[in-house]
């Protein structure tokens, strides 16, 4: 079995089988917990519209913050968008999904689609180097941090490797991206890459509690 | 629905490829006047191995426009045809090795007096010297 | 004089083939390999001072394609010249003995050029049972080709059975076939896979060993690099296609009609090392891709067992889902019993309110 058999197989397989017992575990152990109870009087109804306003009105930052955090900002919606962009219209990509799904759909050219992965690679060592050189920010992360930093940028770094043919050859180059993405997924669960499902509780949560106690209306 | 209803396309394959020159046409050309240059100073025979380029169709024309036709055409019967001839500029030779049905095997601009196909080679000289002789034998039988 | 005796130039000469044809003959080859034109006066004087190539060519567990492939393309008078450079002692196809009379003919020319010969093999050799599931003359091949593989200069297996296994090693592989070099490990092995293998590669093998003397550069699958150094899709012509992301969704629809490019529909051409998308099969007339079809992978080990032709490359090989199912529930359970426990722990802290 070579490398790339390995890597498109078993190894798949085990990382999936990972990902998602992992999501479920966290996801059922979460929403299990006894909720908290606000023992406050409503001061409104409607606490949901809150909390619906609450997915959406972090989406950019409190103006006063802006010149504070607007690059912060910029920069996730860079990193975000373009793991979107080269994820879901990238055609190797389209083509694993379509496989599970059962259907295809449209997809950028490839030149798109390294551009994209260019620039959010890009993306990802400023917010990298800003995590590193901003005193607060580095005090605040841990190890975690950086290990969501690594296996985010590892599947970029290899995939554009293999893009431009840099690998000796490609098909060990080609798992190596394919094992890389296996890693970012065994890891998803178990990290702060949860934050792609626990966004919504938690700024759902944070609105609806906001809205219930008069604010955020 | 009948057969004809199927649209039928041929594909041609890599085949002529663009008639756009890709500049490679030009840096070839440099590379011969060094040769040719070289050459003309008692330097080494030299071959550029045109098969192996990335030239495009539009390239090898440009090439076969500027570097014109000389004085010498042959055809060398060995092992299929072989095509050689002289460019406008005389040391500067253009020879084709042809295969069956005079599909192109390679083809090689050859710098030099006179291209390697062309010479007989001296063990062949040799061969032929050896050889000759034995026509009087026959001469000598048909007499008697 | 003996045949063997004679240099490859003084022979062709009496033959009434000329250095010419030596050199036109080396012009070809070192254009396929890639090696330098201005090598090739010296080449094909090498290859005149050599001596003709004693070869004995064995076949296996095997279909005869490769063989097929090898004799259409030496047809054409340049191609063909190769023939006068070995002499081929044993092909059981090729050769009008058989029997005893053949089996003697192998077992003279091993005596005669014992330690000289090169071995061409195609087919899978079984090692199951003994190697009982291919046998001829008696003999299983596993036997025959220990015996032969002793006395042998270099081995070339030619085709994909002889190189890696092949289709005799397919899942659920009854026979336990391997390729050659899992079985010889002592002499210079050169794989040409394919299914079938390239002529050109052939004769290029076989022209640089007799006028180099060794067997060219392999990779780490022991496949010469001049031949096998690219992937098909580096070479292929419809790459712009894939670069501009215009693809065939099917195999009747506007964009296989347009020659775009076959990925979506299973095509292996970015992991298969070889030289069609150059060279081309049958004198250059087409090769898969040209005529529609994506690429197989067929020089590559294990081609046949990868989830299916179709599937794209980027896909994923699942095996059965049961696996994950299993996870899912997995899952469920141990974040129920870790709600449970936290449930406990808070009411521990609050003290059951
Ligand atoms: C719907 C899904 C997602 C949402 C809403 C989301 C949202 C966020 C937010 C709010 C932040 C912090 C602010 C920022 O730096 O932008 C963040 C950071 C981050 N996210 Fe996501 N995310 C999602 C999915 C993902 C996925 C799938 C990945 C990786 C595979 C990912 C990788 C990261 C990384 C690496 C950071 C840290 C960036 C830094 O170091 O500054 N996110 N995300
Ligand atoms: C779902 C599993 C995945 C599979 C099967 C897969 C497979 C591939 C393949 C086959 C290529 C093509 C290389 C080429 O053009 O020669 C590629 C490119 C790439 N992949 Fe993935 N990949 C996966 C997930 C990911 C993920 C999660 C990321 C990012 C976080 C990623 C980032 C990239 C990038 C940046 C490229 C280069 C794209 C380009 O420049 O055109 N891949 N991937
Ligand atoms: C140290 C670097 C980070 C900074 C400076 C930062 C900054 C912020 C800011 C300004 C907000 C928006 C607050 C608001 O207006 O609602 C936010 C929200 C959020 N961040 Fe971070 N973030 C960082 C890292 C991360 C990382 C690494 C993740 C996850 C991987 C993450 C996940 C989130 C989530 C999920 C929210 C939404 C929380 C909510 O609104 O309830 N953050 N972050
Ligand atoms: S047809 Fe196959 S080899 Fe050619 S460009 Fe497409 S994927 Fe690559």
């Amino acid at each position: 079995m070579t490398l790339l058999d390995f890597a498109r197989g078993p190894a798949m397989q085990i990382a999936i089988i990972i990902f998602v017992a992992g999501i479920l575990w966290r996801l059922v152990g979460v929403w299990a917990l006894r909720q908290k109870k606000d023992l406050s009087e409503a001061r409104q109804t409607g606490a949901w519209v809150g909390g619906l306003k609450g997915l959406f009105v972090h989406a950019w930052p409190y103006k006063p913050f802006v010149p504070k955090v607007g690059a912060q900002y910029i920069i996730g919606y860079i990193i975000h968008l373009g793991l979107f962009i080269v994820l879901i219209f990238g055609t190797p990509h389209m083509l694993f999904f379509a496989d599970i799904v059962g259907f295809t759909w449209w997809t950028l050219p490839g030149g798109v689609i390294t551009a994209v992965a260019v620039i959010t690679t890009l993306a990802l060592f400023v917010a990298l180097i800003k995590r590193l050189v901003n005193p607060v920010q580095r005090l605040i992360s841990n190890f975690d941090d950086y290990a969501t930093w690594f296996v985010t940028t590892a599947p970029f770094v290899t995939g554009l490797i293999t893009n431009m043919n840099m690998w000796p050859d490609y098909e060990t180059g080609l798992a190596i991206h394919l094992l890389s993405v296996w890693l970012l997924l065994i890891y998803f669960p178990f990290g702060k890459l949860m934050h792609s499902f626990w966004f919504v509780v938690s700024r759902y949560t944070t609105g609806s509690r906001f809205a219930r106690r008069g604010g955020m209306a | 629905m009948s057969l004809k209803d199927i649209p039928v396309k041929l594909d041609p394959g890599p085949g002529p490829g663009s008639p756009e020159t890709t500049g490679l046409a030009v840096a070839l050309l440099r590379e011969i006047a060094d040769h040719l240059l070289a050459v003309s100073q008692g330097g080494e025979r030299q071959v550029v191995e045109l098969t192996n380029l990335p030239l495009s169709e539009g390239d090898l024309q440009l090439l076969e426009a500027k570097l014109g036709r000389g004085e010498v055409e042959a055809r060398i019967n060995a092992a299929g045809p072989t095509e050689v001839f002289e460019t406008a500029f005389p040391g500067v030779w253009w020879v084709r090795y042809l295969g069956e049905g005079d599909r192109m095997i390679t083809q090689q601009l050859e710098i030099g007096t006179v291209p390697v196909i062309l010479e007989a080679h001296e063990e062949d000289i040799q061969a032929s010297a050896r050889r000759f002789p034995s026509m009087f034998d026959e001469l000598d039988t048909n007499h008697h | 004089m003996k045949e063997h005796d004679l240099t490859l130039g003084e022979e062709l000469r009496r033959q009434g083939i000329s250095r010419r044809s030596f050199l036109k003959f080396c012009a070809g080859v070192a254009s396929s390999m890639a090696i330098p034109a201005a090598m090739v006066p010296a080449m094909a004087d090498s290859l005149a001072q050599a001596r003709r190539q004693p070869a004995i060519m064995m076949a296996y567990q095997e279909c005869t394609g490769c063989l097929e492939s090898l004799t259409r393309s030496f047809a054409p008078t340049l191609e063909n010249l190769i023939f006068n450079f070995i002499s081929l002692d044993f092909q059981h196809a090729l050769q009008a003995a058989a029997g005893d009379q053949a089996v003697e003919a192998i077992k003279t020319s091993m005596k005669e050029n014992w330690g000289k010969y090169l071995l061409l093999v195609d087919g899978s050799i079984p090692l199951n049972d003994d190697g009982i599931y291919s046998v001829s003359h008696g003999q299983s091949h596993l036997d025959s080709l220990r015996e032969l593989g002793e006395g042998a200069a270099a081995i070339v297996s030619i085709g994909t059975c002889a190189s890696f296994g092949g289709i005799g090693a397919a899942s659920p592989n009854p026979t336990g076939a391997v390729g050659v070099d899992q079985i010889i490990t002592d002499k210079p092995i050169l794989n040409v896979p394919g299914c079938p293998p390239m002529p050109e590669v052939m004769t290029g093998v076989l022209t640089s060993f007799l006028a180099f003397g060794a067997l060219p550069e392999v990779d780490s699958l022991k496949r010469p690099r001049a031949f096998f150094g690219d992937t098909i899709h580096d070479r292929c012509y419809r790459r712009t296609f894939y670069d501009q992301g215009k693809f065939a969704d099917s195999f009747d629809d506007e964009g296989a009609r347009n020659g775009w490019c076959l990925y979506k529909l299973g095509c292996k051409g970015p992991i298969t090392h070889n030289a069609c998308a150059t060279l081309k099969f049958n004198e250059g007339v087409s090769w898969p891709i040209q005529s529609g079809h994506g690429c197989l992978g067929c020089s590559e080990p294990n081609f046949w067992d990868k989830e299916g032709f179709y599937k794209p490359l980027s896909a994923g090989q699942w095996g059965s889902a049961e696996g994950i199912a299993a996870a899912a529930a997995a899952g469920v359970a141990l974040g129920a019993v870790s709600a449970v426990m936290s449930r406990r722990n808070q009411n521990k802290i609050s003290g059951g309110k």
